[in-house]
C-alpha cells in the first residue's frame, strides 16, 4: 500500500462523513431500541418465574409427577421444568433425552445473544429501554389509535421505529453533530491511533440512565473499544434516554405493555406533558465523576415487585476484575446485602466462578420482604470476594440506592467497583457494613508485619495487633495468643506470642526471626494461627491464615510476594483470620 | 418486539481504490449501476434485509473508501464487522497484489473471529483480465476463506457473494451459541443449516 498520506479533508468531505455517521447513529438507535425491548421481554419473564422449589417447573410452577407434567432439566440453567415450559433443541432429530431441552428463560436468553450481536461482540450490546407512552402517544395522534397489543408489536415496522427515533432524537440531535465534527478533526490530527473510533468522543459523556448512584457508584461504559459500528453509540441521544427512564419510571408495574394478561397499558396526556418537561430538564450539564476502573465492572438488573414485596437482582457479569492468584486469574463471586439491616436473611450469594476475571454469573437472587420504605431507606451491597479455602478476599464492592427502584420497577446498571475504606484503613468502615463483613469474616483480622533481614539472614515477622477476634470465655472476651510457624523450616522453629488476658482486640507488637534463605521464601509459607488460652482443656481455635507464596492468594499473595522482592523493608498489612483450622 | 428482522449483520467491504467496492454495493442494495467513477468518501454505508432459512437478516454494508488519505476513519469501522469481503481488480494486478495487506490490516484492526472473503470484481472484463481465476483461488485457499468472481456491471454473482457471506455468518453465530452451551450429543449442524461446500460454489465459476 502507498505511504500514509496525510492530506486534511476538506470541509465538505468532514460534512459528508458525518452526515454517514449520523445516518448510522440513528440506525444503531432503532437497533438499541429493537434490543431494548428483547431484553425488556426477557426480564418480564424473569420476573414471572413462579417456580420456588425443584419439585415444580421454574417457570410455571406445576408440580412433577407420574400423573402431573414430566419433569425435565434444562441444559442452560440446570433447573427444572415441564414439558410445557421447555424447549427440544434437538429440533427434527430423534434425540430426546433430557440433556436436549432447554427452558423457555434461556432459549430466549440464546435468540437475545443472536439477535443483538452479542453472540459476536461478546456482549449484550448497549440497548434503550422501550419508552412505551410517548410512542404511543405520538401513534395515537398520528394514526388515531387509543391502544396497542402485543401482537401489533409483532408487526410493527420500520417506519415506525424510525419514526419513533426521530422523535427521540429531536433535541440532541445537534449535539451531536458538533461532537462528531470535533471527532473528526481530531481523526485527522491524530493520524497514529488508527483504532480511534468515531464513538470514542461521545463515549466519555456518560448516558444518565446507567446512573442511579452518581457520588458513590459511578455507572461506566466498560466496553471503551468498540467502534460505532457496532451500535453502542447511543450516547448522543442522552437526553431523550433519560427522559425514557424517566417515563418508565413513572408508570405502575400494571401499566407494563408486557405484563402477563398482555394487558393494553394506556398513559394519559398529562404523564407525557409532564415527561417532556423532565426531559427538557435534563439538558442542564451533568457533573461527571471521576471514575477509577481498576477494580473492574459488573453489570446488573433490579426489578422490584410491589405485589410480593420482592427485589430480584439478576448479576450478569463482572468485567476487568483484579487478579487475585500466581496465574494472574481469580474466583470470584458477589456477595449481596440489603443496609442497614438487622437480618441476616438479607444476605444472599451468587455461585464462585472459577479461574476468571471476566466471570459470568447469570444468576438471579431475590430479597424477599422488601416493603417500598425499605427502597428509600436502603441500599444495596454488593462486594465481589474471592473464593479461597483461606478466607475470603476482597475484591470490589459497589452499592445500589434502590429508591429509584420505587418509580422505576427494573434498573440496568453497568457499575464499577470500588475500593472501600474498609480495606485501606484497617476495620473500621461504617458500622452497618462492618458488621456485614465482621460477620462475614467472624473471624476477625491481624496485622502483621514482615521483613526479610539480609543482615541477619532471617524474615522478621511481627504481630502487631488483632481486632474483633470471637470471645471464647464466659465473660466474653477470649485470652487471644498467636503462633506462627514457617513450613517446611528446616529448623523446625514454632514462635508463640505473649498471652493477652480478656481482650478481643489485641496489641502485641512482638517480632520473631525464623531462619532463612532468600531464594527458599517463595516455596515456604508462614502459617499464623490465633489461639484462645484456657487452663484445665485444650486452647480454643480462634482463626488463622497462610502466607506464602503456594496456596495463598490475593493480598495474602501480594504480601508475601513484596516482603521478598523488597528486603530490609517492613511490610505491614491486615489480613481476614479464616475459621480452617490450620496444621 | 419488531418483527422487521431477526438479525443484524455488519458487513464491510474493504480493497484499492477503484476495484468497484462502491458499485458490488450498489447492484445489490438497489440492483442498479452507474458508470461514472464518483471516489467516497471515508464511508458510506447501505442496508439490505434478506432472507435465510425464514429468518429475516438485515445487512448493514458499510462501504469504505480505498484511498489512503481516509484510512485512519475506514480502519476504525473493522472492529464492529462480522463480516469483510476483500474486494480486488481482476483487470488490475496491483490490486490483486495488495490483498495481501488488506488482510495484514484486517488482522491488526478487526474482530478475531470475523468472517472473511475475496471477491474478484469487473469479472465481466474478461479480454483486460489481469489476474486469473486461480490465483485468486489459490489466494483464498491459502488464507482459507471463500472466493468468487463477481461483476457488479454485469450483475455476476453479486448476490451469491453477500447471501455466501451472511450464511457463513449466520452458520458461524449458531455453531458458536451452541459451543459456549455444549449440548451433551452431537448435533452440530441442523438439516435446515447450510451446507459448507466451498467446491459448489467455485466450480460454478467456470461457467464463465
Amino acid at each position: 500500500m502507498p505511504s500514509s498520506n496525510n492530506q486534511p479533508l476538506m470541509p465538505e468531505e468532514q460534512e459528508a462523513i458525518i452526515a454517514v455517521i449520523k445516518r448510522a447513529e440513528q440506525l444503531d438507535l432503532v437497533e438499541q431500541e429493537r434490543v431494548g425491548y428483547l431484553v425488556e421481554r426477557l426480564e418480564n419473564m424473569r420476573r414471572k418465574v413462579l417456580g420456588r422449589n425443584p419439585s415444580q417447573c421454574l417457570l410455571c410452577a406445576d408440580g412433577f409427577g407420574i400423573l402431573k407434567s414430566h419433569k425435565l432439566v434444562c441444559m442452560d440453567c440446570k433447573k427444572p421444568v415441564c414439558q410445557k415450559c421447555a424447549i427440544d433443541t434437538c429440533g427434527a432429530k430423534h434425540c430426546c433425552s433430557k440433556e436436549h431441552w432447554i427452558c423457555m428463560i434461556c432459549s430466549e436468553t440464546r435468540e437475545i445473544w443472536k439477535k443483538s450481536g452479542a453472540w459476536f461482540f461478546k456482549s449484550i450490546p448497549k440497548y434503550i429501554l422501550p419508552k412505551e407512552s410517548s410512542y404511543r402517544n405520538n401513534r395515537n395522534n398520528k394514526k388515531g389509535k387509543s391502544t396497542r397489543s402485543l401482537r401489533d408489536d409483532d408487526s410493527s415496522s420500520d417506519e415506525d421505529w424510525k419514526f419513533r427515533s426521530k422523535s427521540h432524537r429531536r433535541n440532541s440531535s445537534t449535539e451531536s453533530t458538533n461532537d462528531m465534527r470535533e471527532h473528526c478533526s481530531s481523526q485527522l490530527s491524530s493520524a497514529s491511533q488508527p483504532n480511534s473510533s468515531p464513538s470514542s468522543s461521545m463515549q466519555s459523556r456518560m448516558p444518565d440512565f446507567l446512573k442511579p448512584y452518581p457520588s458513590t457508584s459511578a455507572a461506566i461504559d466498560s466496553k471503551g473499544d468498540d467502534s460505532g459500528l457496532d451500535g453502542r453509540t447511543e450516547y448522543s441521544g442522552e437526553g431523550s434516554i433519560t427522559s425514557r427512564r424517566e417515563l418508565i419510571g413513572s408508570r405502575s408495574l400494571t401499566d407494563w405493555p408486557w405484563s402477563d394478561s398482555r394487558s393494553e397499558g394506556r398513559v394519559s396526556p398529562s404523564t407525557c406533558s409532564r415527561t417532556l418537561l423532565n426531559s427538557m430538564d435534563e439538558h442542564k450539564p451533568i457533573e461527571k465523576p471521576v471514575i477509577d476502573l481498576s477494580l473492574g465492572t459488573m453489570d446488573l438488573s433490579l426489578t422490584y415487585d410491589p405485589v410480593s414485596s420482592t427485589l430480584h437482582c439478576t448479576v450478569y457479569r463482572a468485567k476487568n476484575l483484579i487478579p487475585m492468584d500466581m496465574n494472574g486469574l481469580a474466583d470470584p463471586y458477589c456477595k449481596l446485602n440489603i443496609l442497614p439491616s438487622s437480618r441476616t436473611s438479607t444476605r444472599l450469594r451468587t455461585k464462585t466462578i472459577h479461574k476468571t476475571r471476566n466471570p459470568e454469573f447469570n444468576e438471579n437472587l431475590t430479597f424477599y420482604d422488601i416493603s417500598e420504605n425499605d427502597l428509600l431507606s436502603k441500599s444495596l451491597h454488593i462486594i465481589v470476594v474471592d473464593d479461597d479455602k483461606y478466607g475470603h478476599d476482597f475484591m470490589g464492592e459497589t452499592k445500589i440506592n434502590l429508591a429509584k427502584l420505587r418509580v422505576q420497577n427494573t434498573m440496568y446498571l453497568t457499575l464499577a467497583l470500588e475500593n472501600i475504606s474498609h480495606e485501606q484503613r484497617g476495620p473500621l468502615p461504617a458500622p452497618e457494613l462492618c458488621q456485614w463483613f465482621d460477620d462475614m469474616w467472624s473471624r476477625g483480622q491481624i496485622l502483621l508485619s514482615l521483613c526479610y533481614s539480609t543482615k541477619r539472614r532471617c524474615l522478621l515477622v511481627t504481630v502487631v495487633r488483632c481486632a474483633n477476634l470471637l470471645p471464647m470465655d464466659n465473660n466474653g472476651f477470649s485470652d487471644p495468643f498467636v503462633k506462627l510457624q514457617l513450613k517446611p523450616d528446616p529448623h523446625h522453629k514454632k514462635h508463640k506470642t505473649t498471652i493477652k488476658w480478656k481482650e478481643l482486640n489485641p496489641t502485641w507488637n512482638e517480632e520473631f526471626a525464623f531462619e532463612t534463605r532468600p531464594t527458599e521464601l517463595s516455596t515456604q509459607s508462614l502459617f499464623v494461627t490465633v489461639y484462645d488460652k484456657d487452663y484445665g482443656k485444650s486452647n480454643d481455635y480462634l482463626g488463622g491464615l497462610v502466607l506464602g507464596g503456594l496456596g495463598s492468594k490475593g493480598k495474602r499473595l501480594k504480601h508475601w510476594l513484596d516482603m521478598i522482592k523488597y528486603p530490609d523493608h517492613h511490610h505491614q498489612c491486615w489480613h481476614n483470620l479464616s475459621e480452617e483450622i490450620l496444621k | 418486539m419488531a418483527k422487521s428482522y431477526d438479525y443484524l449483520f455488519k458487513l464491510l467491504l474493504i480493497g484499492d481504490s477503484g476495484v468497484g467496492k462502491t458499485c458490488v454495493l450498489f447492484r445489490f442494495s438497489e440492483d442498479a449501476y452507474n458508470t461514472t467513477f464518483i471516489s467516497t468518501i471515508g464511508i458510506d454505508f447501505k442496508i439490505r434485509t434478506i432472507e435465510l432459512d425464514g429468518k429475516k437478516i438485515k445487512l448493514q454494508i458499510w462501504d469504505t473508501a480505498g484511498q489512503e488519505r481516509f484510512r485512519t476513519i475506514t480502519t476504525a469501522y473493522y472492529r464492529g464487522a462480522m463480516g469483510i469481503m476483500l474486494v480486488y481488480d481482476i483487470t488490475n494486478e496491483k490490486s490483486f497484489e495488495n490483498i495481501k495487506n488488506w488482510i495484514r490490516n484486517i488482522e491488526e484492526n478487526a474482530s478475531a473471529d470475523v468472517e472473511k472473503m475475496l471477491l474478484g470484481n469487473k469479472c465481466e472484463l474478461e479480454e483486460k483480465r489481469q489476474v486469473s481465476k486461480e490465483r485468486g483461488e489459490q489466494l483464498a485457499v491459502e488464507y482459507g476463506i471463500k472466493f468468487i468472481e463477481t461483476s457488479a456491471k454485469a450483475s455476476i454473482r453479486v448476490e451469491e457473494a453477500f447471501y455466501t457471506l451472511a450464511r457463513d455468518i449466520k452458520a458461524k453465530m449458531e455453531k458458536k451459541l451452541e459451543a459456549s452451551n455444549p449440548p451433551k450429543g452431537g448435533h452440530q449442524l441442523r438439516a435446515s443449516e447450510p451446507q459448507r461446500k466451498p467446491t459448489n460454489w467455485l466450480s460454478r465459476c467456470t461457467i464463465l
